[in-house]
């Protein structure tokens, strides 16, 4: 992630740079520069050439180049990599004999790689001697074991365990944590981290003038106890769930009226912080959950779980529109089964398990069988052959038998098995439903499967007509001490950590399989991935692990010699400069304009598509004014403004954005309505709240956009700005003062202070 | 004044910059092989050997243009006029409104010296037939629209990936510093079918999305414009503010490349507030020129400006200009005869017109045109009149960019229904055209969940290039 991010960059900003790297830049003489690192430089060659053939599904061989173990295991020829020998190292020989990869050779410079990476000790593979203590199973796929918080020289520069496993990589290379970052920079970063928000200046005067010894954690409290920390990390986990308000698929982009009552779920259990495995398996079954609950006790809880089954819904579905021959609907429908499994991939394994749809995977250990037996979890509620479409599954709300007549019922879209006779299910040969295979069981993934924790099946409560399938897997994937669970927790930790440091421990969130990266801090990630499990799933905790740690409240300025060694600061010798995601800008500026509604809960926003090309909110008041999670979140229709700031429209799902920098996020900082709107009003909030005095509107006007004063220089330029501005206006408005400071405004929300966070 | 001596140097870096340089070109400058210090997933050499054109326009045709009321005569399926269809194998759409066979209205004739025959209603494609490959063989995947559409534009049914102007794009950049390099030229009376997602960058970077042109509208791009009552000075003075503040902020992150091309955006929005709307101007083109596109004529003019713009951009390097119909016009289900003479007499005249007029130009050989729909129609009626969806067998043409002109490639069966010879799929014309690009569709890849991706899955698809479409075989 953190080469395409990279990769990213060098497109956005043309070729300019790129133009200072060519220069003498010449494919025969090219030397390699650094000692390759097996995980980062060799794995990806590997995984791109040879894994196909020599990997976990084929062995062609008998050679696995997809592991370290097996790269030092060899296969039938002899070794495969002998380090610091060329003459004796199988892959080198093949490769630069232009024999293997059989298609193409690799390029001179991934040539160059590997031969370096013999040559100078072949980094990462164990040696033959202790080749047995070394597990083969991949990384990701193992149970968690205890992990010892490695010691440190510096102990000093360490506030908790985290530090210490970051502190001690950096140490390795000489580097060492940044200094901690002032009271200002802090406040905002932790404020926009927690809640999406900026702070207030009561909240920047109240933490600033703290002096006691826990000012920090106070601070941090305020935050996380904030009904706002629910409608941050809320969003982000609708993302990852792919939750939308349509039904996309064809042109009409349906609507789900109902749909909210999922995203208010997700906000509440985010604000309670719900155990992150019982949130899961509310979601996977709670109707099979809520079955076997006594129904007066238990009336709210029952309602909760019914909405969270909406997460099985959160796919497109076409099928209440199909209009197509009887070949056509079927294939609509299989759509469906097909989209929440590749949600399930992303958001509940981290493995791109749609790839064994059509045969075994590729790269990693799943079967076609793996595939079409997670599509029998589903069928029951999920049944091509009576089939329900997105409407059909709205339902009355429970009640407790109190039915106000006069009002209409509440209804909630939620899932529940179609009959408890399931149908059956067939590997589907090429993926095409008219070519069934052998018939499968519902089942988790072979691969995380232990035999004393076997996925097994029971009905969820003696009256309930559910099979009980996905309960079973609920279970199974969240059952503690299991394979499926330690992949569930370092998955989810990684994300939530990719969000604090932009790359995450593992730098593709989306992909903990063999094709993906392997781990910067593989005992770091594991014993968070522990801490998470033993904290009870408490996401809260990982917040505020991750928020005390001085990791995360390091400096984000350059220091030149860690730069120079570890410029993509995967060792995190700095606290990386972000840009605000595209709902945090678009909350701020409503935020500091004095603009921002905070209602929570209820039905979405509408947006609508104007003639000129644009989607807006829609409407007028408060509901205008909402935070951005609480915009309809429609398929085709995601606000231009969050768009063209790296907000997705929903296909599947959004794991990570890459967030991108493009003219038309300055043409729409520029010349847009909504940006424009937003400085009128804070000009018109400082002459209310700021008084008559320039400085001090100035001052007031740095504090609510950037969360600090200004500095002499800004102050002196600023003033000059107004005072000049005012003069241009002199002869175009009757309003020369209100129109300079309305540019002062404006200039300060589309300035990249304001969108960075430091 | 706020000028630190390493952002005075950084901004030396990056005084001048595009909207994006392709990797092709990046590759190139790079000596091909440094591509690979960004990620050794991405592409490494992409260059296919072949090809030279540098820009597409695709003049889209939604909804599925009858192949036999236009392109693909048979006499057969004018003698069986009004019987059953003979044969059990036919695919509807609408098994409830099936029809029997229905033979074209329209007469056709050879054209030109190579004698390819068209039907009656394109009198002006005829006048440049000779300049064009008429592929009488395509086939796609599916007989729904959407699906069909998201084959056409992404090689995939399933919404969401990129579409094949964005892989363009992305392969190529753009030869021009204050345009995007993928413009789409919509209707001015609405929308295509599925909207902004057929020029969607799905998970590309979001440089390479379409950017939808309006034409006749004051604001051609949205928020382009300053707002009126800001005036010029005024705003002149507030981007220097701007600057100012963004310098300052630089001062101690000096090597970060985002904040540096933040700063460097700014000046190309101000660039492209003059560049838009002078390559929209077609008032500097010869009256010759617009009545040849017939801007004459209230039947022809807003096609043929779409496509006389289109010709602009192409000149001013823009790679890819998507041309549309609102809706999905062609979608003539009811009324064959009456809708197709109502398209044609829209389309024709402004599509012949641009073919000539890049020729005349001298930009044919570096421009692809490329006039098709999603799919083509069946043989039967449906109804009594109208004529349903049909994925196994309908025609395309391509002008330009090296293609073999005054050529037929390909055949259907005696009614037209499905193909018979020299098949070309969706994906062997993505294949084909990111060749005629000088693209190898097997290398243009990007990296996604921790694997290549490509716009032709050529191990899913089985995409080959065409060779015998190109004048060299």
């Amino acid at each position: 992630m953190n080469l395409l991010r990279n990769f990213g960059r060098f497109v956005a900003l043309n070729v300019t740079l790129l133009l200072l790297f060519s220069v003498g830049t010449d494919e025969r003489i090219f030397a390699v520069e650094v000692t390759p690192r097996f995980d980062r430089d060799i794995v990806p060659l590997l995984k791109v050439h040879c894994v196909k053939c020599h990997g976990p599904l084929k062995q062609d061989g008998k050679l696995d180049l997809s592991t370290s173990v097996g790269i030092a295991s060899g296969g039938e020829s002899g070794t495969a990599v002998s380090a610091n020998n060329l003459e004796e190292s199988l892959v080198w020989l093949k490769i630069s004999e232009h024999e293997m990869p059989p298609d193409e050779p690799l390029t001179l410079k991934e040539q160059s790689l590997i031969r370096a990476w013999i040559t100078q000790g072949a980094d990462g593979i164990p040696t033959p001697d202790n080749l047995s203590e070394v597990s083969t199973e991949h990384w990701s796929f193992r149970q968690l074991d205890r992990v010892d918080v490695p010691p440190v020289k510096h102990t000093g520069v360490c506030l908790n365990e985290v530090d210490h496993f970051l502190q001690h990589s950096l140490e390795k290379k000489n580097l060492s944590l940044s200094e901690e970052a002032d009271r200002a920079t802090l406040i905002r970063r932790v404020s926009f981290d927690l809640t999406g928000l900026p702070p207030t200046p009561r909240e920047i005067a109240t933490y600033l003038s703290d002096t006691s010894a826990n000012a920090y954690s106070e601070m941090v409290e305020h935050y996380l106890s904030s009904p706002r920390y629910g409608e941050r990390w809320g969003k982000i986990w609708l993302d990852i769930a792919g939750y939308a308000e349509s039904n996309g698929y064809f042109d009409s982009d349906s609507e789900r009226p109902i749909a909210y009552r999922y995203r208010d779920y997700v906000i509440r259990s985010m604000n309670a912080d719900k155990p992150f495995d019982q949130f899961i398996r509310e979601q996977l079954a709670g109707d099979e959950l809520a079955a076997g609950l006594p129904k007066n006790d238990s009336l709210g809880a029952m309602i909760e779980q019914l909405e969270a089954t909406h997460f099985l819904l959160n796919t497109q579905d076409g099928t209440a529109e199909s209009d197509g021959n009887a070949d056509e609907v079927i294939l609509d429908r299989r759509a469906v089964l097909d989209g929440t499994i590749e949600i399930f991939g992303s958001a509940l394994f981290g493995l791109t398990l749609q790839c064994a749809k059509c045969h075994d995977h590729k790269f990693e250990s799943i079967t076609q069988e793996d595939y079409y037996g997670l599509q029998a979890i589903l069928a029951p509620a999920f049944d091509v052959d009576h089939w329900k479409t997105p409407k059909d599954r709205v339902i009355e709300e429970p009640s407790n038998g109190l039915i106000d007549q006069s009002k209409p019922r509440p209804m909630i879209a939620a899932v529940k098995d179609v009959s408890s006779l399931a149908p059956n299910v067939y590997i589907l040969e090429r993926g095409e439903h008219s070519r069934p295979g052998t018939k499968v069981s519902p089942s988790g993934l072979q691969i995380l499967t232990d035999p004393q924790q076997p996925f097994s099946i029971r009905s969820p409560s003696p009256s309930s007509s559910s099979t009980g399938y996905r309960l079973a897997f609920a279970e199974w994937l969240t059952q503690a001490d299991s394979k499926p669970s330690a992949l569930l927790s370092r998955l989810h930790v990684n994300r939530i950590w990719q969000r604090y440091f932009s790359v995450g421990l593992v730098a593709t969130p989306e992909n903990l399989g063999v094709s993906g990266d392997s781990p910067s801090h593989p005992e770091l990630l594991d014993w968070l991935a522990s801490y998470f499990i033993d904290s009870g799933w408490s996401q809260k905790a990982i917040h505020r692990l991750i928020v005390h740690s001085a990791a995360y409240r390091q400096r984000s300025t350059l220091n030149e010699t860690a730069y120079r060694i570890d410029p993509d600061n995967r060792l995190l010798w700095r606290m990386p400069l972000r840009r605000l995601d595209a709902e945090s800008m678009y909350d701020a500026m409503l935020s500091v304009s004095g603009d921002l509604e905070l209602k929570m809960g209820g039905p979405s926003t509408p947006t609508i598509y104007l003639d000129v090309g644009e989607v807006m909110v829609s409407g007028y008041g408060v509901d205008a004014r909402r935070r951005a999670v609480y915009i309809q979140q429609r398929r085709s229709q995601t606000p231009t403004l969050l768009r063209v700031f790296d907000a997705p429209s929903l296909v599947t799902n959004c794991i990570v954005r890459l967030p991108s920098t493009i003219p038309l996020q300055s043409l729409t900082l520029l010349n847009s309505d909504f940006v424009l709107s937003r400085a009128s009003n804070l000009a018109k909030r400082l002459a209310l709240e700021a008084g008559l005095e320039s400085d001090e509107r100035i001052v007031r006007a740095f504090v609510l956009t950037l969360g600090r004063e200004p500095d002499v220089e800004e102050l002196r330029a600023s003033l000059q700005f107004i005072r000049n501005q005012t003069q241009q206006y002199l002869t175009e408005s009757p309003v020369p003062q209100r129109r300079a400071w309305t540019d002062f405004c404006h200039s300060l929300i589309a300035s990249n202070a304001f969108l960075y966070l430091e | 004044m706020f000028e630190s001596p390493i952002s005075m140097q950084r901004r030396k870096f990056l005084t001048r910059s595009t909207g994006g340089v392709g990797l092709l070109a990046l590759a190139h400058l790079l000596n091909t092989e440094s591509i690979c210090t960004a990620s050794p997933l991405s592409p490494k050499i992409i260059s296919s050997g072949f090809g030279k054109a540098k820009s597409v326009i695709c003049l889209f045709q939604h909804g599925g243009p009858s192949h036999l009321d236009l392109f693909d005569p048979k006499p057969t399926l004018t003698q069986w006029n009004g019987k059953p269809y003979p044969h059990g194998d036919l695919e509807v759409h609408f098994s409830n409104e099936r029809g029997h066979l229905l033979a074209s209205p329209f007469s056709f004739r050879p054209h030109g010296e190579s004698g390819i025959e068209l039907s009656t209603l394109l009198p002006n494609l005829a006048s440049v037939v000779d300049d064009i490959t008429l592929v009488r063989s395509m086939t796609t995947d599916s007989v729904d629209h959407e699906s069909a559409l998201r084959n056409f534009h992404t090689g995939r049914r399933q919404a969401g990936f990129p579409t094949w102007g964005s892989w363009v794009s992305y392969g190529l950049g753009s030869e021009c510093e204050n345009l995007p390099a993928y413009v789409v030229l919509s209707d001015p009376h609405g929308l295509p079918i599925d909207g902004g997602r057929n020029w969607s960058a799905g998970w590309l970077p979001a440089i390479h999305q379409g950017t939808a042109l309006r034409l006749g509208d004051d604001a051609p791009v949205v928020n382009l414009n300053t707002p009126e009552e800001i005036p010029k000075r005024a705003r002149e003075a507030q981007l220097e503010f701007i600057e100012q503040l963004n310098r300052h902020h630089m001062r101690e992150h000096s090597e970060n490349n985002d904040l540096a091309a933040r700063l460097q955006n700014f000046e190309l929005a101000a660039r492209m507030q003059t560049a838009v709307p002078t390559a929209l101007d077609i008032s500097s083109e010869t009256q010759s020129t617009q009545q040849m596109y017939g801007l004459d004529n209230g039947e022809t003019r807003e096609y043929g400006t779409r496509c006389l713009v289109a010709r602009r951009l192409v000149e001013q390097g823009v790679r890819f200009v998507q041309v549309f119909l609102n809706g999905q016009p062609w979608d003539t289900h009811k009324d064959n005869e009456g809708g197709l003479k109502f398209l044609c007499a829209k389309t024709d005249q402004p599509s012949a017109a641009l073919v000539r007029d890049l020729k005349q130009r001298g930009l044919l050989e570096s421009t692809i045109v490329v006039w098709g729909g999603e799919f083509g129609r069946l043989p039967i009626a449906q109804g009594t009149d109208g004529r349903d969806h049909n994925r196994r067998g309908f025609s395309l043409w391509i002008a330009g960019g090296g293609f073999r002109s005054g050529y037929v490639h390909g055949e259907t069966d005696e009614f037209g229904y499905q193909t018979i010879r020299d098949t070309v799929t969706i994906h062997d014309l993505h294949a084909t055209l990111l060749h005629a690009l000088g693209i190898d569709h097997r290398r243009l890849t990007f990296p996604r969940d921790g694997r290549p991706t490509s716009l032709t899955d050529p191990e899913v698809t089985d995409a080959h290039v065409i060779e015998a479409l190109f004048r060299s075989t």
